[in-house]
């Protein structure tokens, strides 16, 4: 699509006489922001996301993707008591049906989670279930 | 699983971690992993925050098509946090910008005319006509760019020249200004010299540590993973969390403390007042190695002149100070009992003692960290200052886990902005326009004409949005970054500025954004790993890139678009004719001969470039970034602000300046550390001309406005962990849209109940600049205290700047972000 | 039951006057090879397994020969081995 309007419109300067002004016959492209709206608009607020209770895991996109959580995460993680441990940890996540952390998160053969991986939320987040995307993209992994 | 599938996945496991640490394997394993996967991995520092990860970067078909924490790099270790992991999509937004766009009506530019392509010499002529009639009409006040702490260093130095040596004006200013120039100015106060003294090694030395306003989980995940660890392993480590609302640092804090806002200037003084009344002032440290002065008081909000609040303020602008004796300081400080700091913040005294106790007690190693809080804040200078004569009086820094550390928001807001001097008022190296010293320092290596730099500072950001809606700024670019949803005031001022029928505004941005919908003239623009980079984090560590893919076809990076558009300007059209005369050689000259073909940023030929890609070398002939970075680099080396060489950057995962004779420094001010130290000395605070700190008194004073009847909250804003700043890369990554879709309004819950509203609630939030419609969040992330809440600005459907006041910090021209009273109402 | 296979990469940093001791060692890993080893030390390494568990074991093993400074996992893949 955009090669036609630069085919377009080197005819049309050829075509022209030199020293004229700018003489493109493109025409005007829709573009826009993420916003949505005129600056100007006070627009109207999107509905609250709703994050899945439970669910399948999700496919990640290219190998180091840290996977996102199926499910929502409101799992405290304190000094004390990580949350999302009582059914991720190795010993927890069979019974659980949960994904057991992954071997570069441990410290030993017993998986005792290695305390830089400590705050979980920092790389995998939940995914909004009435959210899809705001603009497509063409990531590919190939 | 057939044996070649096996063999495959070994070959590919083999090749990642053969690549990881630059090792070449047997071909066959080599040709194995190939015969799939073509994934060729190069190393890149992270596209966001300041902490400065390093991540590998997987590409295919001229494709990014996977990326990793780089485990080579010190300061992640193979660890990336969510945005960093996503760094693979941020260039595959399905709108990217690949044409040139000006606003025209029947084929002629119109302001109100709707966005067609044009070709980039069309663009550029466009850009011409305009500058030149603007710079002969009003002069070199009259054009402006608005540049980023996300420049390369090199997009960055080559604005500066365009700029300062070109167009002779002094309009440049980064949007540095609205995050890191509380810091700068701190530092240039106390110390002299601009940057921390320590660096992340500090995060396994220290014991305790003090975040001021600062939320780490979230803004510099990677450094608060390695402080939970030394947390988490040693057993007398602590963390004391300082906020105007809980937040997820809270979650590992020892000692959580939430503040009322802007009394973080009473706690400050309190504890220096502990200090010196328990008797753990380092006496020989004190005498030696610092000085106390009284700074002025009652200087204003940074707004304009006509406005009440600056006719009230005694002193508007002034960073005066006097000379006095530590007893006067200790005097000073005495008001600032624990009574009075619990009384002002809010917190309990028990708390706040066991913070001053811990700075106070020699045995206790702190490193404390800060960012916006501290700095976008009307008296960040002096909270800057502050933070700095806690450190001093107990001789606690610059050694190991001793360490006052101004963490930095932006990728490069040190080495582009702040290294290179691309504000409003700075040269390269810590050197300003007002010093004649250094303008004729920067006139003589950019081989100029004396008297070419023009010694008055120019419009600051803020300025900028004000010079804008006046008429005074005319012709007004801007690179990297998107003010018109990230700067303050929105309706009153920028978007004024921007739609001013007098004004004549471009934008450059790879993806179509609020200011650029704003804008006369949209350019394309290329990103990160689609060119060759260079970027300094918050540690001093300056790192580099190689162009790894080539940009969509029509986009351009900001450097090829400086330096191409210098071509168009003759010296004789831009320069006055007494200038010419002290070098007339130049007269027939265009900017791009004088300021980049001038021998020495085209002196290495593009064949030095180690990579296969480099668009702007091939298009300019030489290799650009390597010139330009060299002819840079003159100006530190030797000073305090040593680079070491431009080709060792691309072979390591960065150095922490001042390097010299290869080695990076890694804490400063310090012997056995710091090269400019002589043996001997201890400590020099070489930044000053006797080398000693500054301790200054300053007082508490009250923000620009406080919450009333009407506006009856203290409105917060900020970031998230999944987005960066506007979100024009992160929103458009579907992982990190869903992570987190929408702004929202944190409110206490009593909060919400008291105005009839409860969480998911549709609601108005108003101030008396504007309104922005939001839902209520009363379990969320964020947990304010009753009478404060927090949005973050993220979301481009709910532009929360235009609520708040385009106030600063008097000293340093940055905006107070956390501030703003409103009120909530629903819809 | 489903089986998996897993493949692990590491680069193991051994001081560099045990890095033929090391080697044995590590040869003598089931599921182990060695793909380089550079001057200063530095192996690259596969680990192969059918569970999580013996992989991580032999990254013990690895931690725990004496002359390996430090190791960092690099790359972990995951295939389900189809039943027939």
């Amino acid at each position: 699509m955009k090669k036609l309007f630069t085919a377009a419109a080197l005819i049309m300067a050829l075509a022209a006489c030199s020293g004229q002004q700018t003489n493109t016959q493109a025409d005007p492209v829709n573009v826009s922001s993420l916003g949505q709206s005129a600056i100007t608009d006070i627009r109207a607020a999107d509905a609250m996301p709703i994050y899945p209770k439970r669910g399948a895991s999700i496919e990640r996109d290219f190998v180091h993707q840290p996977p996102m959580i199926p499910h929502k995460a409101d799992y405290k993680i304190t000094m004390k008591r990580n949350g999302c441990m009582s059914c991720h940890s190795w010993d927890k996540a069979k019974k659980r049906k949960a994904t057991p952390i992954d071997i570069s998160h441990v410290k030993d053969d017993k998986g005792s989670l290695n305390n830089q991986y400590y705050s979980c939320t920092q790389c995998h987040a939940p995914m909004a279930e009435n959210k899809l995307q705001l603009v497509e993209n063409t990531f590919s992994n190939k | 699983m057939s044996i070649s599938r096996r063999e495959f996945l070994k070959a590919n496991a083999a090749v990642a971690a053969a690549t990881a640490v630059g090792v070449t394997l047997p071909v066959r394993i080599v040709e194995a992993a190939e015969q799939k996967d073509n994934i060729k991995w190069d190393k890149a520092p992270c596209r966001f925050c300041g902490v400065g990860c390093s991540v590998l970067v997987g590409t295919n078909n001229g494709k990014v098509v996977a990326t990793q924490g780089d485990p080579e790099s010190p300061v992640n270790k193979g660890l990336n946090c969510i945005k960093g992991y996503f760094l693979s999509k941020i260039m595959y937004g399905k709108d990217r910008l690949t044409t040139p766009l000006l606003r025209m009506t029947d084929g002629k530019y119109d302001k109100e005319g709707e966005f067609t392509p044009i070709s980039w010499d069309s663009a550029f002529d466009i850009m011409a006509e305009k500058w030149k009639h603007t710079l002969n009409t009003k002069g070199p006040t009259a054009v402006g760019m608005f540049g980023s702490g996300q420049w390369t260093v090199w997009e960055g130095y080559a604005a500066s020249k365009l700029h300062k040596a070109g167009f002779l004006t002094n309009n440049l200013d980064p949007n540095a200004r609205h995050c890191m120039a509380s810091a700068v100015a701190g530092f240039m106060r106390t110390f002299g010299i601009d940057e921390p003294m320590g660096c992340y090694d500090d995060l396994e030395a220290a014991d305790h540590f003090v975040l001021w306003g600062a939320n780490m989980a979230e803004m510099h995940p990677i450094l608060w993973a390695r402080l939970s660890d030394r947390r988490l392993s040693s057993p007398t480590s602590r963390v004391h969390v300082l906020s105007t609302f809980e937040n997820r640092s809270f979650d590992l804090a020892d000692n959580p403390m939430v503040f009322r806002p802007q009394s973080d200037l009473v706690i400050l003084n309190y504890i220096a007042n502990y200090i010196i009344e328990n008797d753990a002032v380092n006496k020989d440290f004190v005498n030696k190695h610092t000085k106390f002065v009284l700074g002025a008081t009652d200087i204003g909000y940074g707004l304009r002149p006509e406005h009440p609040l600056e006719q009230k303020a005694a002193n508007p602008g002034s960073g005066k100070s006097t000379p006095i004796s530590f007893d006067e300081y200790a005097k000073f400080v005495s008001t600032y009992t624990l009574e009075y700091a619990s009384e002002m913040s809010g917190v309990e005294p028990e708390k706040l003692e066991i913070m001053a106790k811990a700075y106070a007690d020699p045995s206790i190693k702190v490193m404390s960290l800060w960012t916006m809080g501290i700095n976008q804040h009307t008296r960040g200078v002096w909270a800057n200052n502050m933070l700095y004569n806690i450190h001093l009086l107990t001789g606690k820094i610059a050694t190991p886990g001793n360490s006052p550390f101004s963490l930095t928001g932006q990728p490069s807001a040190c080495g582009t902005a702040r290294e290179v001097g691309t504000f409003s008022h700075r040269l390269p190296a810590d050197m300003v326009v007002t010093n004649p010293k250094h303008r004729a320092i920067t006139e003589k290596l950019w081989q100029l004409p004396e008297g070419t730099i023009p010694p008055k500072p120019g419009y600051h950001a803020v300025q900028q949005s004000r010079m804008l809606k006046d008429g005074k700024l005319n012709c007004y670019w801007t690179m990297c970054t998107n003010n018109v949803q990230a700067g303050p005031n929105i309706n009153e001022e920028i978007l004024p500025g921007f739609r001013n029928p007098e004004n004549f505004i471009v934008v450059s941005d790879p993806y179509p954004t609020v200011s650029a919908m704003a804008a006369d003239l949209i350019l394309p623009t290329a990103m990160w790993v689609e060119k060759e980079g260079a970027y300094g984090n918050a540690e001093r560590r300056t790192h580099m890139w190689h162009q790894q893919v080539k940009a969509p076809e029509g986009a351009m990076s900001d450097l090829w678009q400086l330096v191409e558009f210098s071509k168009r300007f003759k010296v004789s059209e831009v320069w006055p004719a007494e200038l010419i005369a002290k070098k007339p050689e130049y007269a027939d000259k265009t900017l791009y001969d004088v300021l980049f073909a001038n021998g020495v940023v085209d002196k290495f030929p593009s064949s030095e470039c180690k990579a296969e890609l480099n668009d702007e070398a091939e298009a300019f002939g030489f290799y650009v970034q390597k010139g330009l970075f060299e002819e840079y680099a003159q100006f530190g080396r030797g000073h305090a602000h040593d680079l070491a060489d431009f080709d060792t950057y691309h072979e390591n995962r960065g150095a922490r300046w001042p390097v010299v004779n290869g080695k990076e420094t890694l804490r400063r001010f310090v012997e056995g550390s710091d090269p400019y130290v002589k043996a001997g000395e201890g400590f020099n605070f070489y930044g000053k001309p006797d080398g000693k700190a500054v301790i200054f008194a300053l007082p508490y004073e009250p923000a620009a406005e406080e919450p009333n009847e009407e506006f009856d909250l203290w409105l917060s804003t900020g970031r998230v962990l999944e987005h960066w700043h506007t979100g024009s890369m992160t929103a458009r990554v579907p992982e990190l849209y869903r992570a987190y879709p929408d702004a929202q309004i944190f409110l206490h819950p009593e909060d919400a109940k008291a105005r009839g509203l409860k969480r998911g609630d549709e609601v108005i939030v108003a101030s008396p600049r504007g309104e922005v419609k939001t839902r209520v969040e009363t379990k969320g992330r964020n947990k304010p205290p009753r009478g404060v809440a927090f949005m973050p600005f993220f979301d481009a459907r709910q532009l929360v700047n235009k609520l708040l006041l385009d106030a600063t910090d008097p000293l340093s021209k940055e905006t107070d972000f956390k501030k703003c009273p409103v009120k909530v109402m629903k819809v | 039951m489903s089986q998996e296979y897993h493949v692990t990469s590491l680069v193991v940093h051994a001081t560099p006057k045990a890095v033929s001791e090391v080697e044995t060692k590590i040869r003598a890993l089931e599921g182990a090879e060695i793909h380089a080893v550079t001057y200063e030390g530095k192996f690259v390494i596969t680990l192969e397994g059918d569970t999580q568990r013996s992989i991580l074991d032999n990254v013990e093993a690895i931690n725990a020969l004496e002359g390996v400074l430090n190791s960092s996992l690099i790359y972990h893949q995951v295939e389900p081995i189809a039943e027939n």
